[in-house]
């Protein structure tokens, strides 16, 4: 691996150059197939390959040079006409181009040659050179990149007879054949799409089991289109994974099978995995990490024999630990506690080993965490460091116990990466060779705790041959649920035989080793960034021709513009007709930027189902997690919203639905209890109302007690004695969205540790949006979100304030008006005012802005009313303008840090000036908070 | 070559200067972004004391910080030789306002002294050192503290 230490640049400049050489090289054999007589067209081919050859040698790209070195070595017989330009010869010289490209390319995205194999290509150039006839070995799958292995790999790909000889496992990540940029995002996109319906139709399957052929026809296509798709890209792994659900799946449709509870759950860990494996595409480098799926093809193949695949008893909302506790359980587990007799033997304590079984697994899953970061985000120095200290750990702790063969690879493991850091040089050079050193190290450490009797240590390469027994991988990314085998020496750990119980806690679903259950949330996270940054928009093909047409239009504005200018200069026209000319022009303008933001703002819709679409599964397995049984009923799915709102608010809404389903229902004989149907009704609904849409989440669960919210916010301290006794029932429920804030009696591994609100709030915030709870005892609870239509530009209600121009979003404005001064009266310190029958407060905007404390001696008083929610403010302001549409601009991550409430934004005017836009929702809170100056006006 | 250039950065610094009374400060040159007269500043309510208000630059709005209030001097109203200086740092735009820009200054890094407890009546969490010059001294500004988190936690409450 010398090329890892060469000078970046002359590096990139071998990359550039040996892309040149293939460029060259493929369209000249091509053409030389077609004429074969050609010596000019050879000596064309034999020139770069010769090049790319003294290139890669000098770099000491093994690989590349002893390719390259065969292939011409081929041109060179064919240019002397030792040997014939045949198709075969072609055949075997493309492929090896072939392999060359995705050898460079791997270079160039990862630094190192990768995986391809060159090896059946080199001993095919061999035979040709021995003048054999080429044999035409079967080319594999994941190296050679040629377009008709697509098809190919398709058809045959791994039925079951031919199982035993898939592939093994491999961790490293590899390459997929893509054809050009957006196919890979094409990919995605469907792949993403056939998930959700996938899991859409199972789970209707679920609810109708029997006799629904057409569904069963749906799941049918759905995988074998997945199986298609990841055939033409060359993903191995989910090729042969859609290919056994899809197997399964036929004979279900011939009626040899009948849909069942345990087959309906397999295949949905199936689509879990699934959807791990095209989490594992990396967009921007069309490489794949994949999953290890071997233990989910045989679980398949089983279910397809008909077997009844013993399943974990309730299934997990993560497919890690789920995937990780069916194995515990189908494999009779050797050894699950140190084997005491070949402690004896080493004369070593056994708690000792536990620990440091212990350690060693946690330490591997940081390891794989880091490393899994570092490729995505090469420089990220935490995690250099954190690698650092897990390696130094790693030695420590083996030190300790002796291992004197660990501890020296461990150390200088450990020195490979302190160097890195220290020198500066980029640390993506150094992932692969880090990688190879941490599996070995991985090994190692397996081997040892495999002789202490702890052999189910998943690295252990002697581990059984059985095919669930995965080799675990450094950058596998459901890695973090390794550390279950690792903790298993602990007797209590045992894998018990799955109780039937449906509530009960599966030994394998709590988060037991903390440290292993967060790189899991993070490393999940970090794909989800990633997917997100190369999210797409698929556009209607008419709309895309308007925009054009509007473009046009615009043009020619333009030029009307120029001429108008023109003729004013030479003055040939009056500067009468020429001011009529101009509004004229002004006008069309005007029309055609409204259009076009419109048609903007159109392609930008998208609906919310697509956020939607995800929550029935959610329920289902919480409703399987929990024992509560759970309708979920959604409504306005087709509602459209800006993709960007639609991208963010699927964690907030996850976020509520699970606290719906753990503290808003009640359990069943609860709700028997309570004369309520026992089956749970939770609503999820979306729906327009004015310029927003408001997105409802409502249970028909226990409601939310005023009074127990006071006592929780005393005892956690969120609010004292008199204060928790001030609020009002409304007050008192938002309590909900305080931070640290949980009324759960108990925090269930779902929900309950008073984050989750107050972050949804601060989301729906940073949307530009608000949240609002309204709740009756014993029926339920409803939390409605609103949500702007669009983020960037909004209507508003321009206003003076103080001498300051301010815009308040017209949404929240319901109406102006004009008031005499003498018509207000003071209630509860606060200013009141009847405005057709309702009592209305009203406040003095200038004040609780601080911008002024002078005394407002006016008559007449014009008045803003707005709303937030039900609830409706009175501002006084200086004076009524315009309303206008505004772009919304950010304040700036400087004076976001302060606490600048009732501001949201700024805008800008048509003169450059800055215009700050307020925040009706903060502005009301302002109002009506206590002991703010504002009131005592 | 990247080492030598390295080397070099380190002996010479190159400083934008400005004037607020009658101190001279300086800040990396490479810190600041452009240097523009005064216009017309938006004020922010309930923002802290020292925040002028925001301004539109080019399309962006960006806070302006008026140093003088910043550090507790008297406050100026602002005349033909007032600048702001438009600092980009940890990906954030600030506007500081000043008396006057002076000049670009390369000092060798060596005549830089670690700050004394007090310079100029301004605590020394600010300054990164003060320079020595033939007839006077310069101190250099630490921005990263002046905008940081904590600084900032501490001025809102006081």
């Amino acid at each position: 691996m010398s090329q890892e230490f060469m000078d970046p640049e002359i590096f990139a400049d071998f990359i550039v150059e040996a892309k040149e050489h293939l460029e060259t090289i493929e369209p000249t054999l091509l053409e030389l197939e077609k004429t074969p007589g050609n010596l000019n067209l050879l000596n064309d081919i034999f020139r770069p390959m010769h090049s790319l050859k003294g290139a890669s040698g000098f770099l000491g790209l093994a690989k590349i040079n002893s390719l390259a070195h065969k292939a011409e070595s081929v041109l060179e017989e064919l240019r002397k006409g030792n040997m014939q330009v045949t198709s075969e010869v072609m055949d075997v010289i493309l492929a090896a181009t072939d392999a060359l490209r995705s050898m460079i390319d791997s270079l160039e995205t990862s630094g190192g040659e990768g995986e391809t194999e060159t090896g059946p290509i080199i001993s095919r150039l061999e035979a040709l050179l021995a003048g054999e006839a080429p044999s035409e070995p079967a080319m594999p799958r994941k190296s050679v990149p040629e377009p008709q292995a697509a098809p190919a790999a398709q058809a045959g790909a791994a039925p079951p007879e031919r199982a035993p000889d898939r592939p093994a496992y491999s961790p490293q990540p590899y390459k997929l054949t893509v054809l050009g940029e957006g196919h890979l995002v094409d990919f995605l996109e469907e792949a993403r799409e056939i998930i959700g319906n996938l899991n859409k139709s199972l789970l209707d399957l679920e609810a109708n089991p029997s006799g629904n052929q057409e569904l069963i026809n749906d799941i049918f296509r759905y995988f074998h289109n997945l199986k298609g798709n990841s055939g033409i890209i060359g993903f191995a792994e989910l090729n042969a994974l859609t290919h056994e659900a899809e197997t399964l799946l036929n004979r279900v449709r011939r009626g040899e099978l009948a849909a069942s509870q345990p087959m309906i759950d397999v295949l949905l860990a199936a689509v879990d995995l699934i959807d791990e494996c095209v989490g594992a595409i990396d967009g921007a480098s069309a490489e794949v990490a994949p999953p290890d799926t071997a233990p989910m093809i045989e679980r398949l193949q089983r279910t397809a024999n008909g077997e009844t695949v013993e399943m974990p008893s309730a299934p997990a909302a993560a497919p890690g630990d789920e995937l990780q506790s069916w194995e515990s359980q189908s494999e009779p587990a050797p050894a699950a506690a140190p084997d005491p007799a070949a402690l004896v033997a080493s004369g070593l304590d056994v708690e000792d080993v536990t620990i440091f079984a212990e350690t060693v697994g946690q330490q591997f899953d940081n390891i794989a965490l880091a490393l899994a970061t570092l490729k995505k985000e090469p420089d990220s120095k935490d995690y250099i460091d954190g690698l650092y200290r897990s390696l130094n750990t790693l030695e420590n702790s083996s030190g300790y116990m002796g291992f004197e063969e660990q501890k020296v690879y461990a150390s200088r493991t450990a020195g490979l990466v302190d160097q890195g850091r220290k020198s500066g040089i980029g640390f993506e050079l150094m992932l692969d060779i880090l990688d190879q050193e941490c599996s070995i190290l991985k090994d190692l450490f397996g081997k040892k705790l495999a002789e202490l009797g702890l052999g189910r240590q998943s690295g252990a390469p002697p581990a059984p041959a059985k095919a669930q027994a995965a080799p675990a991988a450094p950058v596998e990314p459901v890695a973090p649920s390794e550390p279950q085998p690792a903790a298993a020496p602990a007797p209590v750990r045992k894998p018990e035989p799955a109780p039937a119980a449906k509530a009960a806690p599966r030994p394998a679903a709590k988060p037991e080793p903390q440290a292993a259950a967060e790189p899991a949330v993070e490393s999940r996270q970090a794909t989800a960034q990633k997917s997100k940054a190369a999210s797409t928009i698929r556009v209607d093909h008419e709309k895309l021709d308007h925009l054009m047409n509007l473009i046009g239009e615009l043009i020619i504005n333009r030029n009307r513009f120029s001429m108008l200018a023109r003729s004013l200069e030479e003055g040939r026209l009056e500067v009468q007709q020429v001011a009529q000319n101009l509004v004229e022009t002004t006008y069309s303008m005007a029309r055609i930027s409204d259009d076009l933001q419109d048609t903007i703002m159109n392609v930008r819709m998208v609906p919310v189902g697509s956020v939607f679409s995800r929550f029935p599964r959610l329920v289902r397995d919480l409703s399987r997690k929990n024992g509560k049984q759970v309708e979920l009923i959604l409504e306005g799915e087709e509602t459209e919203l800006d993709k960007s709102v639609v991208e963010v608010i699927g964690d907030p809404l996850v976020h509520m639905i699970r606290n719906s389903m753990d503290h808003g229902l009640e359990t069943e004989p609860q709700r028997l209890e309570a004369g309520k149907d026992p089956l749970g009704k939770v609503w999820l609904r979306a729906y327009h109302k004015g310029n927003s849409v408001a997105i409802e989440i409502e249970d028909d669960g226990r409601g939310i007690d005023p009074a127990r919210m006071r006592q929780v916010a005393v005892k956690k301290g969120v609010l004292t004695q008199e204060q928790a006794a001030a609020l009002d029932d409304r007050q008192a429920m938002e309590l909900i969205f305080a931070p640290g804030f949980s009324s759960a009696e108990q925090v269930t591994d779902i929900s309950g540790r008073g984050v989750g609100m107050d972050v949804v709030r601060s989301n729906i915030k940073n949307l530009k949006g608000s949240v609002a709870v309204s709740s009756e005892v014993g029926k339920g609870t409803k939390i409605t979100l609103m949500l702007p239509l669009t983020l960037a530009i909004i209507d508003a209600l321009l206003v003076i304030v103080a001498g300051e121009r301010f815009a308040i979003p017209l949404d929240a404005v319901s109406e102006t008006t004009k008031i005499e001064a003498g018509s207000l009266s003071d209630v509860n310190k606060r200013k009141a005012l009847e405005l057709r029958g309702e009592v209305l407060g009203v406040v003095q905007l200038a004040e609780l802005l601080q911008l002024s404390t002078e005394a407002d001696a006016r008559p007449v008083l014009p008045i803003v009313v707005i709303h937030d929610n039900e609830r409706r403010l009175g501002l006084v302001v200086d004076r009524l303008l315009e309303r206008q549409e505004i772009v919304i601009k950010p304040l700036g991550s400087y004076l976001a840090d302060f606490d600048i409430r009732g501001v949201s934004g700024a805008t800008i005017m048509g003169d450059g000036s800055v215009v700050l836009i307020l925040d009706p929702h903060e502005v009301y809170l302002m109002a009506t908070s206590h002991g703010r100056p504002g009131l005592t006006a | 070559m990247a080492e030598m250039q390295k080397r070099q950065d380190i002996d010479l610094l190159q400083l934008v200067t400005f004037s607020i009374g009658d101190e001279e400060f300086g800040v990396d040159i490479l810190k600041v972004q452009e240097i523009i007269r005064t216009m017309e500043i938006t004020k922010v309510p309930r923002a802290p004391m020292f925040v002028e208000g925001v301004i539109n630059l080019r399309g962006k709005v960006i806070p302006i910080i008026d140093l003088r209030k910043r550090f507790g001097l008297e406050t100026k109203s602002h005349d033909k030789n007032t600048r702001i200086i438009v600092i980009e740092i940890n990906n954030m735009i600030v506007g500081f306002v000043v008396d006057s820009v002076s000049e670009v200054l390369r000092i060798p890094a060596s005549t830089v002294e670690p700050p004394p407890p007090v310079v100029a009546g301004l605590e020394s969490e600010y300054i990164s050192g003060v320079g020595k010059l033939e007839d006077r001294l310069l101190i250099l500004l630490d921005l990263n503290r002046l905008l940081s988190r904590e600084e900032k936690d501490v001025l809102t409450q006081v």
